[in-house]
């Protein structure tokens, strides 16, 4: 999209990085919650007065409680002031402020999406918004098909099953796209009933699976670590690499979640998403250009790839946990089964261990090892790549353990950065090695505030760029991995629930399901 | 915090620089707990070549630097022996910026010592990383001290909005962008201040219903403002905004002389056998009608013919904001869109962030020579 402006716009030519987005109106359905609130509303207004959206792009809220225009105008301000700190500049605020309305409804009353057409086509007139209408389910998922069909009926989304452009099918000449935030299904079947539901309404390009890690800089800086730099591609393998560990450890507990957690888990709840996510960029083979289908193609095979785990594989390889009662940073912290809206008797996983395999040419038998929990020691994302051994040790270590394999450590958060570990001669008489850290830090390189994963994501579906969002493929191929787990835990007896401690790093089996192959995970 | 700087000045030696700062350092982590770790992104050679500049040029650069982690190497003229002064600074983490530190190496000197001078820069500039020249002021392009930074730089920054006399400069700069084959990127933070002016206008011509306007625009005017003092400003910046537009919308200069006049510059291009006019209008500060804008740009107005339909599309400047009008066959679309002037250190800060050569800016510049090239001059009294 941004390179066709470009040829057919030619005052266009070196502005794409800083391409501002169409006017639009943005229907955010769920505009009274906390996503709205502490994240999209901020990240609208912060494009805004970075001259990223020009000024016809509107916002409107749509949710039951009752609410004017003007009192959810002020509860934006008022969002905006809170969460987006210096930038918070009242006289843009208040114009920003100008273009946003809210319909009260109930997702399921047919009279709301006329009040919202009416609303939007107000905005068309008003502020030039051209028919363009980009749909946000910040809802919980139980509503996403309610919505999607009633904007289907409501002749809200032209297109489907036409053969007509989607971009281009409305009558009005705008396009409709629709972000879905996750978790898309909760597991196969119902990841492909939500998949035909939207199918039915949109086409697959108008639809914007919003996972936002893939918004993170850090994340979308493996593509450019990887197919950027010649020298780490020629040993991304098989033959260099001897496994690869990828941790998301979470000191926080469910903060009042408890009741989405009783329904999700650790396992639906990040690894089914972010965490295949990072592991098929990581694993993925360069793709043939850096547009959405392209890189989407390359990620998609990675998960087709992961061979769905067979009941008695699930044993072996997987290790689930769920905290106890424990001490973070010195404070003490109860268990999961006393966490508001929990059951006492929960048998859900907090805490998840695997080890999965990418059966392609590129990693057959190199471990991926995935490792995600909450109310562990400390908040660290981070993916380490173990390289292999050198073939023969020539140094003699007093201390053995002194001298690991190499390293690269990309780091998510916090302090974002790329570390790679390799030995080095400790200074003095005698040849002793240490392993030592090279370490690269954005911060530190770039000395710049990292953008909010939102903003970037939100303007690259204002701008119909889809490169940074999940397609239907790849959530079902995700799905059918993560379902083989989960029917495989459902065979097994009941866990033996709580195994770890707030504040350790899980359960001793899933230390085991390293040490069983003869390796450990990377100290956080 | 650390603000650690050398009591004595050095002498104009490398190695005792490097030393003085390895010791400047090492009191700096001495004085802190768990050690400072600074790592560096480029080295910043700084040419404040006079007293005014060398005071506003190390302000911006106390801003600047927490964003681009640096050694910054301040070259100023002063009219005594050679000598360097060193500093090593750290700013904590604050509002989500990440903690950051850079190290400054203060070099006075007389024009004489320019090579005893130039030669030190060379060698304290830091290995593998690139190396940012930034040149307020009035530069004079082409000079031994320009041919001599350029062999050293990555990328030169200047601001033409400083610019004595912009159409000369301007074109001089051109040349020199022109002669380099190599990679060294010419930049200028008056190009940079137009960016939000290049966005909105490009903003107008988005759609294929004003897109057809784009190919049969018959006349510009751009209006600027000198600065209180009198100087050109916004005339350098009103220079390169035509030259963005005819070079993109591959306009040749018309036989037509351009003429130069005390508060107006008048010229035409050939758009595909049709002609445009371009209009440069100057306002001095008191003839402003809006208060507190400031020097530079205060309106573009493009109008277009198609098809026996006019349309005009303009954007005029208030202090904080820009109103964009696009007027097609009677019908107005308006908006009001946020445009702070920017600080010389924002535009520094963001400049920085950039390598290697812009394409559309040499482009601009490479009209701008051509126009200086068919310039009239008013003849002087």
């Amino acid at each position: 999209v941004k390179a066709l402006l470009a040829v057919d716009n030619p005052l266009r030519e070196g502005l794409q990085e800083e391409l501002a987005a169409e006017p639009c109106v943005v229907v955010i359905f769920g505009a009274t919650g906390d996503l709205t609130h502490r994240k999209l509303l901020p990240a609208l207004y912060n494009l805004a007065i970075d001259q990223f959206l020009p000024a016809g792009v509107s916002v409107v809220g749509f949710a039951r409680r009752p609410k004017s225009d003007e009192q959810f105008r002020q509860e934006a301000l008022e969002t905006i002031r809170k969460f987006c700190g210096p930038a918070f500049e009242p006289s843009f605020a208040e114009r920003f402020a100008r273009g946003i309305r809210y319909v009260t409804a109930s997702f399921e009353d047919p009279g709301g999406y006329d009040s919202l057409a009416q609303a939007c086509a107000q905005l068309d007139r008003e502020r030039g918004s051209r028919g363009n209408r980009l749909y946000y389910l910040a809802t919980p998922p139980t509503a996403y098909t309610t919505i999607i069909e009633r904007l289907g009926i409501a002749g809200l989304v032209e297109t489907m099953g036409n053969g007509a452009t989607p971009r281009k099918a409305r009558a009005s000449g705008g396009w409709t796209r629709i972000v879905v935030e996750k978790p898309f299904g909760h597991d196969l079947e119902s990841a492909e009933g939500l998949n035909e539901t939207l199918g039915e309404v949109f086409h697959e390009d108008q639809v914007y699976r919003i996972d936002h890690y893939l918004g993170k800089e850090t994340v979308q800086n493996i593509l450019a670590f990887r197919f950027a730099n010649g020298v780490f591609e020629s040993v991304w393998n098989r033959e260099h690499i001897d496994h690869v560990q990828l941790t998301v450890a979470e000191s926080l507990g469910v903060e009042g979640r408890g009741g989405y957690y009783e329904e999700s888990g650790a396992l639906r709840d990040l690894v089914a998403n972010h965490m295949l996510q990072v592991l098929s960029l990581i694993a993925m083979e360069p793709p043939i250009a850096l547009d959405a289908e392209a890189v989407r193609d390359e990620k998609v095979k990675v998960l087709r790839a992961i061979r769905p785990l067979k009941p008695t594989e699930v044993a072996r390889r997987t290790v689930r946990g769920q905290y106890g009662p424990g001490a973070i940073g010195g404070e003490e912290v109860p268990g999961y089964r006393q966490e508001p809206r929990v059951s006492p008797e929960s048998t859900i996983e907090t805490f998840v261990a695997l080890k999965l395999l990418v059966d392609n040419w590129r990693w057959s038998g190199v471990p991926f090892y995935l490792r995600h929990g909450k109310r562990l020691p400390k908040r660290s994302t981070e993916i380490a790549i173990q390289f292999k051994q050198v073939p023969q040790l020539l140094f003699e270590q007093s201390d053995s353990a002194a001298l690991e394999p190499n390293a690269l450590v990309l780091r998510v958060q916090p302090n974002d950065g790329i570390a790679l570990r390799f030995g080095a001669k400790v200074p003095g008489p005698g040849m002793q090695i240490r392993s030592v850290m090279m370490d690269f830090g954005f911060g530190s390189a770039f000395g710049r505030v990292l953008g909010d994963a939102y903003e970037r994501l939100l303007l690259d579906a204002m701008q119909g760029d889809a490169s940074l969002f999940t397609r239907r493929d790849e959530t079902e191929a995700a799905w059918r991995i993560v379902t083989s787990i989960l029917e495989g835990w459902w065979h097994q007896p009941p866990p033996d629930f709580p195994n770890y401690d707030a504040g350790t790093w899980g359960p001793k089996a899933a230390h085991d399901l390293l040490a069983n192959d003869g390796r450990s995970w990377a100290k956080l | 915090v650390i603000d650690a700087t050398q009591a004595e000045s050095l002498p104009l030696d490398a190695r005792a620089i490097e030393a003085g700062l390895g010791q400047l350092w090492q009191l700096a982590a001495d004085g802190s707990v768990g050690g400072v770790v600074h790592a560096s992104s480029l080295t910043l050679l700084a040419l404040l070549l006079d007293r005014d500049l060398a005071k506003r040029g190390s302000s911006v650069l106390a801003e600047v630097a927490p964003a681009h982690p640096c050694r910054a190497i301040v070259v100023e003229f002063v009219e005594a022996e050679p000598r360097a002064c060193l500093g090593a600074f750290c700013r904590p983490a604050s509002a989500g910026r990440p903690p950051s530190c850079w190290e400054e190496i203060r070099v006075e000197g007389s024009p004489a010592d320019l090579n005893r001078i130039m030669s030190v820069v060379s060698s304290l500039a830091l290995p593998n990383l690139p190396l940012q020249v930034w040149w307020p002021g009035d530069p004079d392009v082409g000079s031994p001290l320009f041919r001599r930074v350029i062999q050293i730089a990555h990328r030169i920054i200047v601001d033409s909005a400083q610019f004595r006399e912009p159409l000369t400069s301007l074109a001089r700069y051109a040349e020199q962008s022109e002669a380099e084959h190599g990679p060294v990127g010419f930049a200028d933070l008056g190009w940079r201040r137009l960016q939000p002016w290049r966005m909105l206008t490009a903003q107008f011509f988005d759609t294929p219903e004003d897109r057809v306007f784009l190919r049969n625009i018959e006349s510009v005017l751009v209006v600027h403002q000198q600065s209180a003092e009198g100087k050109a400003d916004g005339l350098a910046a009103a220079f390169l905004l035509v030259g963005w537009l005819a070079s993109r919308l591959g306009w040749t200069m018309a036989a037509e002389q351009t003429r130069l006049r005390a508060d107006e510059a008048d010229m035409t291009f050939d758009n595909g056998g049709r002609a445009v006019a371009v209009r440069l209008q100057t306002l001095s500060p008191d003839r402003s009608a809006v208060e507190d804008v400031g020097a530079g740009i205060l309106s573009l107005e493009l109008r277009a013919h198609h098809g026996g339909r006019p349309a005009s599309y303009s954007i005029a400047r208030t202090p904080e904001t820009a109103t964009t009008l696009a007027e097609v066959d009677g019908a107005q679309r308006e908006a009001q869109v946020h445009l702070p002037a920017p600080t010389e250190a924002d535009l520094l800060r963001r400049e920085l962030a950039g390598f290697g050569r812009d394409r559309i800016y040499e482009d601009a510049l490479a009209v701008v020579r051509l126009i200086a090239q068919r310039a009239e001059r008013p003849a002087t009294a």
